[in-house]
């Protein structure tokens, strides 16, 4: 098992970039929110042996899956329409497609896509603390704010990213977010 | 996603409440409080320590106004030395080219990679037997992937100049070969002329001894070419199918029950994983596995 400060990286580096796949995939059961699932998936993650998970996308996904089809079974009344989403589902591809994979190049792009887009007073101190380095402290010193400022900033810029993150598409103009069959996409 | 005082919204204050100094002993009870009471709170917080350690890539953004003076370092006289005498001894061991010269790989239940420089890359499958001549490599059995530039490629039925990645395949009774990238020009086999193929060219000699042309899709050429990644591509095969393609690659044999054979199912896999693979059939199909120290049994 792997210990927790790793597993959060590991998490941070095959699950949080490839999540919106997941996720896109969630959007057709109107049933229930996407969240839950996902973050009910994280917490199995969190506890799940994943030192020998080969595909952490694949992995993320059955994890989904499972607990979509729990929930359903819980359901008192179930949209049939989600159910025979689900039965054709089993045959999805287990692995995001070439163009899904994320780069380091992409991932750098995707950062900076996302620091500009975050309100000023936000960026400043995000650019502060993870660009630049420096402590929560020294931020709060150099931007001349409280150190509660800081820290709030901080937080509204995390919960922004991480919206972010859930939504993003990486070539919004020709590249449609989906999960593969086979080796074909599906929209 | 995230409204006010959703648990995005309050696991995002913890991280950053962490990250600005060591909680008390009342926070961190106040946090497990929180976390327990229920599991989104707790796959919140995950989450936002993930992103979190995600956003760690942004330092590489990080462009400083004053760079640090780089000196620019010469070799050392005596490494200077050391290169020389090596290069020298290289020099001297590297064989003369010799057009009589042949070698000879066979592969069993593995991939080898026989050659893997910038301009000539050749991946043998499992089974597979090659014959490399200073003029020309020759496929006898099996399935080879061969990436160069004006190499002569054949089979027993097939020739070819390459400039680019060629898949090549030598059954008992057939021959075939895909252009994966760049250009091939195919000879002999009766063509009154030589023929011109691109990406995605597919060759086939018939049983009947019978050329066949046809044209594969990228995600197609991506599927035949995994193997040579340690992969294998599933496109809706039978379990029984996929078990016996494992097979091929590994020791350790996968065995489908009759409930699970004709099941079908998609994916990337390593070939040299079955016991992912079983997980995997586990998860999407469901069943049982049971492994003994020569087989996993999927029931």
């Amino acid at each position: 098992m792997l210990p927790n400060t790793e597993r959060s990286h590991w998490l941070a580096r095959y699950i949080v970039p490839n999540e919106h796949i997941v996720r896109s995939w969630l959007a057709r059961f109107p049933d229930f929110e996407a969240d839950d699932i996902i973050q009910e998936a994280y917490v199995i993650l969190s506890e799940a042996d994943i030192s020998n998970v080969t595909n952490p996308v694949g992995y993320f996904h059955t994890i989904c899956r499972n607990l979509v089809i729990r929930h359903y079974k819980k359901a008192q009344i179930v949209s049939v329409t989600a159910i025979a989403d689900l039965q054709n589902d089993s045959l999805i591809d287990q692995t995001p497609s070439a163009e899904d994979i994320t780069n380091a190049r992409a991932e750098l792009r995707f950062l900076e896509d996302v620091v500009q887009q975050l309100p000023e007073t936000c960026r400043y101190v995000f650019i502060d603390r993870k660009i630049n380095g420096y402590a929560q402290k020294d931020c709060a010193r150099r931007l001349g704010i409280s150190e509660r400022s800081v820290e709030k900033r901080l937080a509204r810029a995390l919960v922004l990213i991480s919206r972010f993150y859930g939504q993003r598409e990486k070539a919004p103009h020709n590249t449609p977010t989906g999960l593969t069959r086979g080796n074909k996409r599906l929209s | 996603m995230a409204t006010k005082d959703s648990p995005d919204d309050v696991a995002a204050h913890w991280v950053a409440h962490i990250d600005r100094a060591p909680l008390t002993e009342q926070e961190t009870q106040e946090l497990e409080t929180w976390l327990q009471a229920d599991i989104r709170h707790k796959g919140a917080f995950l989450r936002s320590q993930a992103v979190w350690h995600a956003t760690e890539r942004a330092k590489a953004l990080y462009t400083p106004t004053l760079a640090p003076f780089q000196r620019t370092q010469k070799p050392s006289r005596r490494a200077f030395m050391s290169a020389a005498v090596a290069a020298s001894v290289a020099a001297c061991v590297i064989p003369a080219e010799s057009g009589e010269a042949r070698t000879r790989y066979k592969t069993q239940k593995n991939i080898l990679h026989c050659e893997n420089t910038k301009q000539r890359q050749i991946v043998l499958d499992c089974y597979t037997q090659l014959e490399e001549k200073s003029e020309q490599t020759s496929l006898l059995m099996g399935q080879c992937f061969i990436t160069d530039k004006h190499r002569c490629v054949r089979t027993q039925n097939l020739r070819f100049l390459i400039d680019g990645g060629l898949l090549l395949a030598k059954g008992s009774s057939y021959d075939n070969a895909v252009v994966v990238n760049g250009t091939a020009t195919m000879q002999g086999h009766r063509l009154k002329e030589r023929k011109h193929l691109s990406v995605g060219a597919q060759v086939t000699v018939t049983p009947q001894g019978r050329l066949h042309f046809s044209t594969v899709d990228q995600d197609t050429l991506a599927r035949l070419t995994a193997w040579t990644q340690g992969q294998v591509s599933l496109a809706t095969e039978t379990l029984s199918e996929a078990t016996d393609i494992f097979n091929r690659y590994n020791q350790k044999q996968l065995v489908p029950s009759f409930r699970l054979a004709d099941m079908r199912l998609s994916g990337l896999f390593d070939l040299n994983r079955p016991d992912v693979f079983a997980q995997a059939v586990k998860a999407i199909l469901g069943g049982r596995i049971t492994e003994d120290a020569h087989h996993i049994f999927l029931e």
